[in-house]
Formats: C-alpha cells, structure tokens, sequence
C-alpha cells in the first residue's frame, strides 16, 4: 500500500488551518484546478446516469433479441448489442446503477466503520488500541480482493454478500489511516487545552480531534472509491455479485469474454465505462489533495 | 499562611514520572498556598518541576504519573478525586492557560466555537447565550470588533491575539483559579506586557486567583505578589515580590535575578547560571543546587536544607548559609 503511507505522510504536514479555513472556497478552487475539474465533470456525469439510469436507457436492457446478436452500431441500437441481441449502452447505462452506486455505498460503510474504529483505537491507545491494530494487520496481511473472494464465497452469491464482503475487508485501510492521524493530533497541545477545558469523551473526538483529521480522509475516500470500482468489477467477473441477467460492468466483461476475438467490443465498452469512472474518482482525489494541501502546489 | 482557608493549599507534593532509564521525581514534596485573588509567580528553570506541579494541580498529567501528597482546592481534597471529576473542574473551577498560543488553540474551530464551548459544557448555556457571552468576553480581552473574531479561524489571528483568546476562554466560566504556564513566553516583547497587564486586570476584575509559571523573573515583577523559586522538584525560595527581588537569600534565586537581561544595564552583567539542572534521575544528595552553587560548602553535599522564615513576614528560604551570605555571590562561574 505505497499510495496509503505516502497519504499518511502528507497529511502529517497539511497545514490543516489553511485547508480548512478555505472551506468557502474549496469548491472554486476545485474549478481552478484542471485535475480536479476533469474528474469532477466525471464523476458528476457518472453519477447522474447513475441515478437517472431508468429514465437514461434506450431500451430494456434485458430484452433479448435473438434475430440481432452482435450487431455493430446503429441508429436503433448506438452501441450495438451483445450476444443475445440486447441493446449494449442500455446495459452499461443499467449497469452504472450497480458499479458506482454499489461502489459508492460500500465505500460509505467502509468509511464510516474504518473512522470510528480508528478513532477510538487511536485515542483509546493502550491495550485497546493494540487489539484492534493486530486484527487490522491481520486483515492487511492478506491480498484483500483474495479476503473478499473467500468471505463472499463462504456468505453465497448475491450482489448484497459481495458488498457485505467488501466492507468487511476494506474498512482496515481508513482504520490505519485515521488512527495515525488521530495519534499525531491526539499529541497537539490544542487538544491538551481543550481536556484542560474539561472537554473529554465523544465530544473530544468528534468535536476537535476529527475537524482535524478531515482532509486526508476525504482525499482517501474519493481515492478508495475508485479502487473498490474496480475490485467490484474485479470480483463480478470472477463470477461473484450479482445473477445473469442483470447488468453490471464486470459481470459484462465476464459475458464477453468468450467473444473476445469476434465481437471485442463486447468486452471494450463495459472496460471503457470502469476504466473512465475510475479515473474521474482518481483524478477527483488529486485534485482534492492539491487543493486541500496548499503545500503542494 | 495567616489565612485560616487558602483558595489553593498544595502539601507534600510528589510527581514521579516512570521512564525505562528509572523514575525522574519532577516535584519532591512541595508546598504553596494561594489565597482567593492573590497573584503568586512561580520561578524555575527548565526542568525545575514548575510545570509538573500546574499539571498535578489541574490533574492534566498522565495516567502513568504517580502523585502523592495533598492538593485542596477551596477546602476540597482533590487527589482522592475519580478523573472525570477531576475533569468537570477543569474550566469550570481551574482555568489554564498554556505557553504557546500558537499551538493551544484548535485550527480546524473558530475562535467563537473555542470560546463557547466551556460555556455550554460547565454552565449549560444555550447556543445564543453562549454566543452572547463570548462576544461579551472577546471585548473584555480588547478583541477590536468581537463580532468578527467570533468567526474567524485562529491562524487569521497573530500571536498577542491568540494568547487574548486563550485568556477569554480561561476566564470564561469565572474560575477561581487561573493557572497560567509561560503564558507570555511565545510572544514578542512589546505584547507581553499587554497581555501581562491584560491577565492581571481581567483576574482582578474576575476575582480570580493567578498563578503563573514563568522562567522569567522579570515577568513577575509587576504582577505577583509573592513568588515561589522552584529548582529540580524543590521550593528554594518563597516570599513578597518585593522581597526576592531586594533581599533574595538563596544563591539560586540570586543567580536567576542576574540572568534577567536588563536594557540599562552593559551585557556583561549579564550572568548565565553555568551547568545544566540535573535531570531528575539521579539526584544528588543535599542542597539540589549544590553542584551549581558557587558558594557550595561541605554541609551542602550532604544535607537537605529545609525551608526556614526570615526576617521579613511571608519570607522563607531553604538555603544552609543563607545567613551568611550577603547580597548575589562574587564569583557566579564557579565549578562543579
């Protein structure tokens, strides 16, 4: 995890005042920076198919048409279709729906689990702190889309046991993250005041020790979500995840891999759609941390 | 102490830090007494125990830091005292305010929120009215528009600034004690005397005690009406302001007046104390500053000197030739 020690070690220099300061104009400054606007504009498109998808599609992407298989791109059908004759960009508009919103969902899950959890355990230290560390090594030393593949298989096939999968093994990533955070925030003389003003407990951790933990958490969260897009895909075409028919971008490159030398396109498009929305959440995440940590433009 | 209930009456205190190289006693059996709205400095090098001692009392040290003695505050024995006890007369009872005012407040909270949350936590108060007073106290610091700084993030303010607001929020629920450590030390020059002043009307108009903590001799001269002269865990020298600056007994305490830099005077006046305080792990028998001491004779090495009254009321010194010395020591750069 290269990308998670180097996040680690540049939120212990992020002027966090600056960034935070800034809040008001985080979203103009977000404009301002052509990386951040690219994956912004992405992952807003991405999002709004996501949502409107219903509405979105051209044709019932599960209606099979035997008499049109693997026809090129037409008027009626712009993106072709696949080996049973269904309109193609009906499914990848279809299949948005599951990948980003699932991705999304667990992503949430994972973050809201990973920062307890690192909280407490950082702020906990002691005893605590060691036993939850010690899971968390334990989780981390396994490949983790190996963890998920085994934790799904065991819960059975189904959309919902992969993403319950999925939780249970990413969420040591925030974990790790925000409890170094906490530990180098917990040591700050602002924190010693406010125990000095009586203030402990909960309010202590939600009240000024996350405020300043913030922004790398949010750069990882943008960061993670197109990673767990891309497992998502990884592990739905392994064959986990959701049941033929429904769409969803790896299961679609599941589908098309045994035309892969006479309709490719089959595998392109669906491998196009998870590439572009991964690379808005990346370039999302760059942007975020350029505009969140004055230091490093 | 001839009143019958000081504010703050500290016996017998002892701080033990653990540490893998053994235990470092920072404080060895102190005792001090404030009284309600008495001003009392407390002097000492680095290392001395100062802080350690504002710690004990504030019961801000760590769980692994053995302390014994007793520590009442306004008849209230609070050693005995559960942690989250301790805690809920932290800001409401003792309000402290730390060295560096860069670092003590919270980057990611407005000066506002800062300023109202011991409100709400100690007093109950309502989001407006701790707004409202808050405002009230930003304009007692002499914040020029209160309105404003009740907003704004702390690196918008320069360190002077800064220190006010640390001032508003330790004086915010009307603590009877404020334990102040180094509180100008971050600051330059010409706004320490500002907040000094600042800190001494806003506790005197509050009715509240003051205790300070400061390296700095020269810092207590306007503000404390006694001062405690601290050295490696030990009291050396207590007495009215007036009366260590004129009449200090203890070699210590005279070196530390001849170490405070003084524009009138050429730099060469200038002494510094030679050798290093010693660290706490191992300590030497007798007088603590004896291997410091230019006037360092036998009983020195091996006896302890205790505490002892002088001629002036309130004056004590724990010093073996304190009667045979005159005026600050000739020669200050003796050897160990």
């Amino acid at each position: 995890m290269a990308a998670k020690s180097a996040l680690t070690a540049e939120a212990e220099r992020l002027p966090l005042a600056r960034a935070l300061a800034g809040r008001r104009a985080l979203g103009r400054l977000l404009i301002a920076d052509r990386t951040a606007l690219a994956g912004l504009l992405i992952v807003a498109i991405v999002l709004a198919v996501a949502v409107a998808a219903p509405l979105l599609a051209p044709h019932d992407p599960n209606a099979q048409d035997v008499l049109n298989q693997f026809k090129p791109p037409s008027a009626q059908h712009l993106l072709g279709t696949d080996q049973f004759g269904r309109d193609e960009l009906s499914r990848i508009i279809i299949g948005a729906r599951i990948s980003v919103l699932t991705s999304l969902a667990v992503g949430a899950a994972i973050l809201v689990i990973g920062v307890v959890v690192g909280t407490v355990s950082g702020l906990a230290g002691g005893l605590l702190d060691g036993a939850i560390m010690r899971v968390v090594d334990v989780l981390l030393a396994f490949p983790s889309v190996l963890l998920a593949l085994a934790v799904a298989g065991t819960l059975g096939p189904g959309l919902g046991h992969l993403a319950v999968a999925m939780t249970l093994v990413w969420w040591v990533d925030y974990a790790r993250l925000v409890r170094g955070l906490v530990l180098g925030v917990k040591e700050q003389q602002y924190i010693e005041s406010a125990r000095a003003l009586g203030v402990s407990g909960r309010r202590l951790a939600l009240r000024h020790v996350l405020p300043n933990v913030a922004p790398p958490i949010i750069v990882l969260a943008t960061l993670q979500t197109a990673r767990l897009l891309l497992a998502l895909a990884a592990l739905s075409f392994l064959g986990l995840g959701v049941a033929p028919p429904t769409a969803e971008w790896g299961a679609m490159l599941n589908d098309g891999k045994n035309f892969l030398d006479t309709a490719p396109q089959l595998m392109l498009y669906p491998g196009l759609a998870i590439t572009i929305t991964a690379l808005g959440f990346n370039l999302l995440g760059e942007g975020l941390r350029d505009v969140l940590d004055p230091s490093l433009r | 102490m001839s009143d019958p209930l000081p504010l703050l009456d500290v016996s017998g205190l002892e701080v033990t830090f653990p540490t893998d190289a053994g235990d470092v006693h920072a404080v060895s059996g102190i005792t001090l007494a404030v009284r309600r709205g008495e001003r009392v400095g407390l002097a000492g090098e680095s290392g001395s125990g100062k802080t350690a001692t504002a710690m004990a009392i504030s019961g801000l040290l760590p769980r692994s830091v053995r302390t014994s003695g007793s520590i009442r505050l306004g008849g209230r024995e609070l050693t005995g005292l559960a942690r989250r006890d301790r805690r809920k007369l932290c800001g409401s009872h003792i309000g402290m305010i730390f060295q560096n005012p860069q670092s003590s407040l919270n980057p990611a909270l407005t000066i506002g929120r800062q300023i109202a949350e011991p409100l709400r936590l100690h007093l109950g108060l309502s989001r407006a009215a701790a707004r409202a007073r808050a405002l009230e106290l930003l304009d007692e610091v002499g914040m020029a528009s209160p309105a404003r700084s009740f907003e704004e993030y702390p690196h918008r303010f320069s360190g002077g600034m800064r220190q006010r607001a640390m001032i508003a929020i330790a004086l915010s629920c009307r603590p009877e004690l404020i334990i102040a450590d180094e509180p100008t030390t971050a600051l330059d020059v010409t706004i320490q005397a500002q907040i000094l002043e600042l800190l001494a009307r806003l506790c005197a108009e509050h009715g509240s005690a003051l205790l300070v903590i400061t390296h700095d001799l020269g810092v207590l001269a306007g503000l404390a009406d006694r001062i405690l002269v601290m050295y490696s865990g030990r009291i050396l020298e207590e007495g009215p302001v007036d009366c260590i600056y004129d009449r200090a007994r203890n070699p210590y305490t005279q070196a530390l007046l001849a170490a405070i830099s003084r524009i009138d005077r050429p730099l060469e006046t200038l002494r510094p104390i030679p050798g290093d305080p010693p660290s706490g792990l191992q300590m030497a028998g007798g007088c603590v500053f004896h291997p410091r001491c230019p006037n360092a004779v036998g009983i020195c090495r091996t006896e302890v000197p205790v505490l002892l009254p002088r001629a002036d009321p309130g004056h004590r010194c724990a010093c073996h030739l304190a009667d045979q010395l005159d005026g600050p020591p000739l020669d200050a750069g003796g050897k160990s």
